[in-house]
């Protein structure tokens, strides 16, 4: 298996005014494989968000490195990075940021266009983007029309269609009810079986990481554990998830 | 497809979004393009015009329109500036987002300027264009307002199109640059974390509240008190350095006591009347959200509070300096047009003033009323006459002045007859003349005119004023007049040994603040007398030299102010106007000089006011649409939590009328105090403002407030209605339920 990204002592500090100083990571290291499901899980301010950021170029880090694809990212330009998320990346938020005003097709789109004119073929992808979520008949619908799960499905296909190797998912079942949880993390599921999509999911519910492959445990800003699922069932390594929270909450306490 | 006609698409969509900045620029495009095509129109205008009258208003104006361009441009600075930064505020989740997709800096660079100058320049194309169709309208009312001496010709020149086109051109093309520049730097973590606005509200500082009312006290002590006074108290050396020290001193003062004032003694008023009152759940909401608000307002609230000092305060000084330099000018002249001849030609004097009169009331000034009357120059001594007569009073032909003063003989009639007409067509401007009893031959009423006294001086036993001049007019006493002018040399000595004489017993004496006919001459002494005795010693006057006898036909009508100018025109086609020994009162063309010029800063004003309020109104809104997000999500809560429809209209209409309000009232109250300092450094200069200035001011202040009252109301209104719906389209967007 190829490393598709590695993280060395990644530390991330952020200045707040009056001069206090907030550590968000403390030195970070892992490495993710290509083809790999991997989620991170964490109390609500260890860093979980900043990592996702961190690894996608879309913030730069106090010490340490991120290697995607090969590539050092503190040593690329802002345009460098920039062509890396658009044809390297994919992203996922928890608020799906679907641009009201467009269509889903439009949303959907939107990525391709930043690469070059789009033509009947990238229209073709899309659409199949859209069946492949069950949202082929919508696609001519604005987001606000749309339920949450939908509108988390829209997201996702503007994340895959343009075959990203790296999915990055921010919380994407936070603001959604089981139901559309579940429907979202199926996707997920899938487009890592079928495409081969690397996933890098940040999330805080226990059965959403229980879809990974990998579980990484951040505490205060450090890798507490990790949890390989191996050839566990999706429900005991669901339990053995919560497991862990509660010897990692414990020690919170 | 390319990501330009997606984004091109989005703006389509969302095109109301994107109307505050086009608008803005349409808006002061138009504006600059017909204030400089006035500007460039009055000065051919002017420059015609002074080619046959001189008039230092000539060069006044075009500075003060050049100041307004000035002002203008400022505010349209700020107005794009503003607009701009808060459609990119908009537009900052979505170019994060584009970001996030890969979007590269140079493409994001590229999209805010190419908005910026797309919309911009649709703004300036339509905003030539308005301002060419609303430019005749423009000019005729700046035409009116301004006095102009005739209507501004239209006169749009090419160079004021492309000046205001390339002008706004620039401006927009630089702002688009900075901005894309801004934005282009910013990384794209932050431009997604600028989608979630959080209000942290803090608690009101009881220290900061008190230093509030503290530092307005402060303020207004030093405006009442101390500044005035330093500028004629103290050396002048250090007057010069202690006056604009003070100045600058006050002015910050009040900004950071206006800042306290709104962000903390209000809230902290507020906060305390929520508890107080008991927990009435909308009262409870609207409290504790208008105190949250309310810190976020202070900073633009204080600048709002400042343009309304200045505008509030700067009109009442022009309006009241008007009415002391109305006052003024109508007490030194207080008759509305006269005709006046030093002789006996009043054939001459007759046919001149019936062609004036024809001429007014065919100009609609009617109906004129003409009044003649005559008065007589003399002198009279101070102290007993000896053996020499008045040869002893003068001396290589002129006259000793400490010992012999001139006086002007009226009669009875001719006095009462002007003082009711003067008092019936100025009203309260004219000051007031002392009452004249019956008189007897032989007996006189002394009136000293121009004394700087706001009343008659009644008799008394008491000096009339402690000065060498007026200590003669003792009442009771017997002084002889004699015919003489003593502006002039002094006659041969033959001729004033047999000169006539009057013996006047003083049986009263008076003063008026300025003159009761036009001062002819130099003599501030009139001496009323009965009408026989005044017609036996006219015609006396008159056989020794026709020039000490004035006869004057004075005109009074209604609409004498709006005369002004007519006049003025009337008096430069008229070849000669008047004969070589015939004079005109002076006082029309005064009034108009003093209109002119108060008009001309007044209109400057009214658009900086207009401005102002545009500008006022615009930052208000949008700091308060900028919550509209957070408060769709707290207004469903409410919604929940049983609050009706209805209340939560009245809490967003209570909490729109507070946050406008909020800085009208210390810009109010500001503007009293910098009135009260502008007449304390008049008095401490020597410059009493009447009583009628005084009330004219209070009255424009009263006046402005009722209509800051009036604007602030139908203003919360329309935002209250504005905002409920953003608030309803946001919820529906977010399948928040609201109504129901």
């Amino acid at each position: 298996m190829t490393t598709l990204v590695h993280v060395d002592h990644l530390q991330k500090i952020y200045h707040a005014r009056g001069g206090v100083a907030h550590t968000a990571l403390a030195g970070v290291s892992f490495t993710l494989d290509a083809g790999t499901f991997v989620a991170v899980m964490g109390p609500s301010g260890c860093g979980k968000t900043t990592l996702l950021n961190l690894i996608a170029g879309l913030d730069t880090p106090t010490a340490g490195s991120i290697t995607l694809k090969g590539q050092r990212l503190d040593t690329l330009s802002e345009a460098a990075r920039a062509q890396l998320r658009r044809t390297v990346l994919g992203f996922v938020f928890q608020d799906y940021n679907l641009l009201d005003p467009l269509t889903v097709e439009e949303n959907v789109l939107l990525p391709l266009t930043l690469e070059h004119t789009v033509g009947k073929a990238d229209l073709a992808r899309v659409h199949e983007v859209l069946t492949q979520l069950g949202l082929f008949e919508y696609r001519q619908r604005f987001p606000f029309e749309l339920s949450g799960g939908q509108q988390q499905r829209v997201a996702i296909a503007r994340a895959i269609v343009h075959r990203p190797l790296l999915l990055l998912a921010d919380e994407p079942t936070g603001n959604l009810d089981s139901g559309s949880s579940r429907m979202v993390l199926e996707t997920f599921a899938g487009l890592h079986a079928t495409e081969q999509t690397t996933v890098f999911m940040v999330t805080h519910d226990p059965f959403a990481a229980s879809y990974a492959e990998r579980v990484l445990l951040m505490k205060d800003g450090q890798l507490y554990a990790e949890l390989r699922r191996g050839t566990d069932e999706r429900a005991v390594f669901y339990q053995r998830v919560i497991d862990a929270l509660s010897s990692l909450e414990g020690a919170l306490a | 497809m390319t990501w330009r006609r997606l984004w091109l698409r989005l703006i389509r969509r969302t095109f109301s979004a994107y109307l505050g900045y086009p608008l803005v620029v349409v808006i002061s495009t138009a504006i600059f393009l017909m204030s400089l095509a006035l500007m460039q129109g009055v000065k051919t205008q002017l420059s015609v015009y002074s080619q046959r009258i001189h008039s230092n208003f000539d060069n006044f104006i075009p500075n003060v329109l050049f100041v307004l361009l000035g002002i203008i441009l400022v505010f349209a600075f700020f107005f794009i500036v503003y607009f701009h930064r808060l459609l990119l505020r908009r537009e900052s989740p979505a170019l994060g987002l584009l970001s996030t997709l890969g979007m590269a800096p140079s493409s994001r660079y590229a999209l805010v300027c190419w908005e910026s100058v797309w919309l911009g320049g649709i703004g300036i194309a339509l905003g030539l264009a308005l301002g060419i169709v609303l430019l005749p309208l423009f000019l005729m009312i700046a035409s009116v307002m301004l006095l102009l001496p005739e209507r501004v010709t239209i006169s749009l020149h090419a160079s004021t199109l492309v000046t205001t086109a390339m002008l706004f051109g620039i401006l927009i093309l630089l702002e688009g640059i900075f901005s894309a520049w801004q934005v282009g730097r910013r990384w794209p973590r932050q431009l997604l974390a600028a989608t979630r606005t959080v209000e942290v509200v803090r608690r009101p500082q009881a220290k900061q509240a008190i230093l509030g009312i503290l530092s307005l006290v402060t303020a207004y002590s030093l405006a009442g008190l101390i500044h005035p006074w330093v500028l004629h108290h103290i050396t002048p050396s250090l007057a010069v350095i202690l006056w604009p020290a003070l100045m600058v001193a006050i002015v910050v003062l009040c900004c950071l006591g206006t800042y306290w004032l709104i962000a903390e003694s209000l809230r902290w008023w507020i906060r305390r009347n929520t508890t107080a009152r008991g927990y009435d759940a909308v009262g409870l909401v609207s409290r504790a959200r208008l105190a949250a608000r309310l810190q976020s307002h202070a900073g633009s609230g204080t600048l709002i509070a400042a343009l309304v000092a200045a505008v509030v305060g700067t009109a009442s000084m022009l309006v009241s300096t008007q009415v002391q330099a109305f006052t003024h000018a109508l007490q030194q002249n207080p008759v509305t047009v006269e005709f006046v001849t030093q002789g006996i030609d009043s054939q001459k004097l007759d046919q001149v003033t019936n062609q004036f009169v024809a001429m007014l009331q065919q100009k609609g000034f009617g109906p004129v009323r003409s009044i003649r009357y005559q008065t007589v120059l003399a002198a009279a001594p101070l102290q007993g006459i000896d053996e020499r007569g008045l040869a002893a009073y003068q001396e290589d032909g002129g006259w000793y002045g400490d010992r012999i003063r001139g006086v002007t003989l009226m009669s009875r009639s001719a006095y009462l007859a002007l003082v009711q007409e003067i008092q019936r067509t100025h009203g309260r401007r004219a000051g007031t003349f002392p009452t004249v009893p019956v008189l007897r031959p032989g007996q006189t009423f002394a009136i000293r005119t121009d004394m700087g006294t706001k009343a008659t001086v009644p008799l008394s036993t008491q000096d009339l004023e402690r000065t060498e001049t007026t200590r003669w007019l003792t009442p009771g006493h017997t002084y002889p007049v004699y015919p003489v002018d003593l502006t002039e040399p002094a006659p041969e000595p033959s001729i004033l040994a047999n000169l006539p004489s009057l013996q006047l017993s003083i049986v009263g004496a008076g003063a008026t603040p300025g003159a009761i006919v036009d001062s002819f001459g130099v003599n501030q002494t009139f001496f009323i007398v009965d009408d026989q005795t005044f017609a036996t010693f006219a015609t006396q006057a008159a056989t020794i030299s026709p020039a000490l006898v004035a006869t004057y036909n004075g005109l009074f009508y209604d609409r004498w102010q709006q005369s002004a100018l007519v006049i003025t025109r009337w008096l430069d086609q008229q070849e000669p106007p008047v004969g070589a020994n015939l004079g005109f009162s002076s006082l029309p063309t005064q009034i108009q000089e003093i209109t002119r010029y108060i008009s001309a800063l007044l209109f400057t004003l009214g658009l900086f006011a207009i401005l102002s309020l545009l500008a006022a109104g615009a930052v208000i809104v949008f700091k308060l649409t900028e919550h509209v997000s957070a408060d769709t999500r707290q207004v469903a809560t409410l919604r929940q939590l049983g609050i009706g429809v209805r209340d939560i209209q009245r809490i967003l209409r209570r909490e729109a009328f507070t946050l406008l309000l909020a800085p009208f009232v210390p810009g109010l109250l500001h503007a009293t105090f910098a009135l009260l300092d502008w007449f304390g450094t008049m008095r401490s200069a020597g410059f009493e403002p009447d009583p009628l200035t005084q009330l004219t001011a209070a009255e424009v202040i009263g006046a402005i407030g009722f209509a800051m009252l009036v604007i602030v109301f139908v203003l919360s209104s329309i935002v209250t209605h504005h905002y409920g719906r953003q608030l309803w389209v946001n919820a529906q967007r977010r399948g928040l339920q609201l109504a129901g």
